[in-house]
């Protein structure tokens, strides 16, 4: 045994020289850290489709599931029994990120303990609104709660410190409330703050655009504001962004995949050169849309920066809002 | 009538070959599924999700697939349940507590027999209440609003004041350590984290189906070693019993009864198949007051009123999905997923835009049903033979299902450790005479309670007054102060009409 | 007797409850209950339950001797053991050798026990993983 895994570490060296990409996984796995059915399972879906239907795949890639603290159970896993996994890409999303910022992935771990390697897309935060409310822009909303912030309660899917509290803490800073004077309601993921919605049990949903696109149709709400950088394509091209409208608003929910932090660089070169070579490809792309998700193409060393980077961000957020000292 | 338009596209749809086929092989693997213990509806949903996708089938087939293993696993649920004291799911810990003192009788066919016909009559009548009310009560749904769940949950802790158990400090007992354990995890409100003693496991708060599943199982294994090393591991009696016309007379207003209140709190959001069996359990419970009650010790409407609530809420946990889009339990939350896969957006326009997919699937939801019933009833004898395998190769088996479903939740260890020592907690609470069902009907209510109390006051902004705001929480209320205090006022009225009886028989006396 | 011991672990459980839930740190909070309210009440009124628990305990029925003490801790032991080896040695290997152990506890011979637990293990493996699709890990034995 011991010769053999000798002369595999040979061989694997000599290969190594000769090129550089010999990696090529065994079991190629997408973990997603959630239930299924969930944003994680479509996340890793969008690989494990569009990588076969984009023809990057030799074997077909498994779908498994880690639920816990939006991908902590997940992170700790990896760093403790496989850092050097170099077959499990991990999904993950901005909340991921935004509790790591907060520390909430455990006390010694933070985002320099994964290899993150390819972005699967995009989607944006957006103001929501019934479609009966008196409100058509931004601006009157924001009039109104300036004038009483108590009379309206904003709600979403997740408590003080979440991605949809985050949504609604930066649009009160974005019209000089204060988020701690706001009347907020937390609720068990988008489908219960959606639901309180339709009921009239809260005014306000700072939900994500991919979401609403059925009910959108329906016409059952209405989408003051998409939190956006610039105007979104398609469907969405009529509704405007916060900025646009003069709040500086904006909310990005980036979904993409890590690896283990002691994963090779042979392997980390293969999958980044994978998504690079999926980006390019007309079928990968139609599953990235097919999930509801906007294009986003970053892989490799520069997605490990921009992840760092956000992190960092979130991290300056949540000193600011008094979450972490 | 319009329905029955869209009910014949639904047939028409449900009818054809390829999809008959479907719906049967998934109310079989279902209920195949479903009683194992620990491997639920979800598991088998996810497990034919890909399946399903990879296969190509179009969406309504996909669809129909997946609803079937819902259905069946619901079905399926209950076998282990009855026999082996063992929930197969988290529907079916109510069914333990009259299942398996009837199955102890020998009259374990009986039993299986009578909770086929119900989870049967509980469907169907859920899904005639979803074909006619749908509409109308996805609008319902949502205005029920954080009061009206928190007084509902009231009422539901007030039906099961007097549950089972010896004593009822035993009982308060019980349910606060699972209202305590529902506490630990994330807070959902402010984010901060209670009770994880910093282990990542318990970020989500401790997982419903392992605390099930250890003290169940775990505890039922350690209570057959026990027995086993006393020798008094009785031969529990096969019997050929089946279900009489009897028995179903005697059920049939319970069985109607809980149908309604199972389908009603499965359309709920957030509300599931155990809320709704304990709650029918509970309202069975003390309408059989003094009717020769054996609750707890294998009275067939015991038996009936979960059975016909579990299969009723999953009907009724379709509502919300398919009209509005919002899944109304974890299972649904999976077939959303599957539509969404499909690029099927449920929601409002669901039943206007692709009426094949939505009547379609409730029309194999029919089909379905009718096809479990008669798929379970031949099988009973085999089922029951389950009794008479030797303990030597029946616990084997039942220790390595829990691990294996409880491993594929979150592919860690760490669950089976947690497992292990629930297990012991379990035995040590049974051999103590304190009922495990209070525990786990705690740790389901508590949370439920907890967030929407905390939702009413974050909205009312302190002000508690929220709690009675509207028809609906006004019924609530005026329902629980009723089962606080029917029973006083029934024994009162029994008494005084005895009492009325013997003055009326001293009368004919005289004279 | 073993009521008047649970009860009074409970009490002393409670306290750690209440105690922990009063130092939970709260950045802000939009409620007047918190995170806290919950817990510090419910463990008011298990010290409650549980001191009548201590005060009015139930008459004991159970009597473990040695032997079923030894069982209890044999068949407990067996399932840690499994836990453990589930993920590291794998499902094939933990399940021969912990259903073994079962079938043996409950009075069969051990060779016969030994070949039934290989069965299950085997079978068990294939129609868990390949049929049903479930997160089985296979061990060091399988490669993986």
């Amino acid at each position: 045994m011991k010769f053999k895994f000798g002369a595999l570490l040979l061989t694997g060296g000599l290969t190594l020289a000769a090129n550089a990409l010999a990696f090529e996984p065994s079991k190629p796995e997408c973990i997603a850290p959630a239930k299924p059915g969930g944003g994680f399972d479509l996340t890793c879906r969008v690989v494990s489709n569009g990588f076969a239907d984009a023809g990057l795949l030799k074997t077909p890639m498994a779908v498994t599931f880690m639920p816990g603290g939006v991908g902590a159970v997940a992170y700790n896993h990896i760093n403790a029994s496989r850092p050097d996994d170099g077959d499990a890409l991990i999904a993950f999303s901005s909340g991921s990120l935004l509790n790591i910022a907060q520390g909430k992935f455990g006390k010694d771990l933070d985002e320099s303990d994964a290899r993150w390697v390819g972005a699967a897309g995009v989607d944006y935060g957006a103001v929501i609104v019934k479609a009966d409310a008196p409100w058509n822009t931004l601006a009157e909303l924001v009039a109104d709660i300036q004038k009483e912030p108590t009379k309206y309660v904003l709600g979403a899917g997740g408590g003080v410190g979440s991605q949809d509290w985050m949504k609604a803490a930066i649009l009160m800073k974005s019209s000089s409330v204060d988020p701690k004077s706001m009347r907020y309601v937390a609720y068990e993921g988008g489908g219960e703050a959606l639901a309180a919605l339709m009921g009239g049990h809260i005014q306000v949903y700072p939900g994500d655009v991919g979401e609403m696109k059925g009910q959108l149709e329906a016409g059952k709400v209405k989408m003051l504001a998409v939190m956006s950088p610039e105007r979104l394509d398609g469907e969405f091209a009529g509704i405007p962004t916060a900025k646009e409208q003069g709040f500086d608003a904006e909310w990005t929910i980036l979904r993409g995949y890590y690896l283990g932090p002691k994963v090779s660089d042979d392997a980390y070169d293969y999958w980044s050169a994978q998504f690079s070579k999926a980006y390019d490809s007309p079928a990968f792309m139609q599953t990235v849309a097919d999930k509801g998700l906007m294009p986003f193409k970053m892989q490799g060393q520069e997605f490990d920066q921009y992840v760092k980077q956000r992190v960092s961000y979130m991290r300056d957020l949540a000193r600011e809002a008094g979450l972490i000292d | 009538m319009e329905i029955f338009n869209h009910l014949a596209t639904g047939f028409s749809v449900a009818l054809a070959p390829m999809n008959l086929i479907l719906v049967l092989v998934g109310c079989f693997v279902g209920t195949l599924i479903g009683s194992l213990p620990g491997i639920g509806p979800i598991n088998g949903v996810a497990i034919l999700l890909p399946l399903a996708y990879a296969m190509g089938f179009p969406p309504e087939s996909a669809l129909i697939l997946l609803a079937g293993v819902y259905y069946g696993a619901e079905y399926g649920g209950r076998i282990s349940s009855i026999l082996l004291n063992v929930p197969g799911d988290a529907g079916a810990i109510m069914t333990t507590l009259d299942g398996f003192p009837m199955s102890k009788r020998g009259e374990g066919g009986r039993a299986l027999a009578l909770s086929a016909v119900s989870s049967f009559a509980g469907s169907i009548g859920a899904l005639l209440l979803m074909v006619i009310s749908a509409p109308l009560l996805s609008q319902l749904a949502i205005q029920f609003g954080p009061s009206e769940y928190v007084l509902l949950m009231i009422f539901a802790f007030t039906c099961l004041a007097t549950m089972v158990g010896s004593r009822p400090v035993k009982t308060l007992v019980g349910v606060l350590i699972g209202l305590l354990l529902a506490t630990v995890g994330v807070d959902s409100g402010t984010g901060v984290l209670r009770f994880t003693m910093g282990i990542p496991n318990f970020f989500d708060g401790v997982d419903f189906l392992v605390v099930v599943i250890g003290m169940f199982a775990i505890s039922e294994v350690l209570a057959l070693l026990e027995q086993w090393a006393r020798n008094d591991l009785s031969i529990t009696p096969v019997g050929r019993s089946f279900v009489s016309f009897a028995d179903l007379m005697k059920v049939k207003w319970v069985v109607l009864r809980s149908t309604i209140i199972g389908f009603l709190i499965g359309v709920l959001p957030g509300t599931g198949a155990s809320i709704a069996s304990a709650v029918a359990y509970g309202t069975e419970k003390r309408f059989a007051e003094g009717d020769n009650s054996q609750f707890g010790n294998g009275d067939i409407r015991g038996l009936a009123a979960p059975e016909a609530a579990n299969n009723a809420s999953a009907a009724g946990s379709m509502v919300p999905m398919l009209t509005l889009g919002i899944p109304g339990s974890g299972t649904t939350a999976i077939l959303l997923g599957a539509l969404m896969m499909f690029n099927i957006t449920p929601g409002p326009l669901l039943f206007e835009q692709q009426p094949q997919i939505a009547w379609g699937l409730i029309a194999s939801m029919f089909v379905g049903n009718l096809a479990l019933l008669v798929m379970n009833l031949p099988m009973i004898g085999i089922f029951v033979r389950l009794l008479s395998i030797r303990q030597a190769y029946l616990v084997p088996v039942i220790v390595m299902l829990t691990f294996v479903g409880i491993y594929s939740i979150h592919g860690d260890s760490f669950d089976l450790y947690f497992m292990v020592l629930l297990g012991l907690f379990g035995f040590l609470l049974r051999k103590l005479h304190f009922s495990l069902a209070p525990v786990i009907l705690g740790l389901v209510l508590g949370e439920v309670l907890e967030e929407n109390l905390r939702r009413a006051l974050s909205i009312s902004g302190g002000d508690w007054s929220i709690l009675l705001n509207g028809p609906m929480t006004y019924t609530l209320a005026t329902a629980t102060l009723v089962a606080l205090l029917a029973p006083g006022l029934w024994r009162l009225w029994k008494k005084s009409r005895r009492a009325d009886g013997a003055v009326d028989r001293k009368l004919v006396e005289e004279e | 007797m073993y009521d008047r011991i649970f009860a009074g672990t409970l009490l002393l459980l409670s306290g750690l409850i209440a105690w922990t839930a009063v130092g939970f740190d709260v950045p802000f909070q939009y409620e007047p209950l918190g995170p806290k309210a919950f817990p510090v009440i419910l463990s008011i009124l298990m010290a409650l339950t549980a001191g009548w628990l201590l005060v009015k305990p139930s008459r004991n029925d159970w009597h473990p001797d040695r032997s079923v003490l030894m069982k209890l801790l044999a068949g407990l032991a067996t399932m840690t053991l499994y836990a453990v080896l589930f993920e590291s040695a794998g499902f094939i290997v933990a399940t021969f050798l912990v259903g073994t152990v079962f079938s043996w506890l409950f009075g069969e011979k051990p060779w016969r026990a030994a070949a039934y637990s290989l069965a299950l293990s085997l079978c068990g493996y294939f129609l868990l993983k390949d049929l049903l699709q479930l997160n089985v890990p296979a061990g060091a034995l399988l490669g993986g």
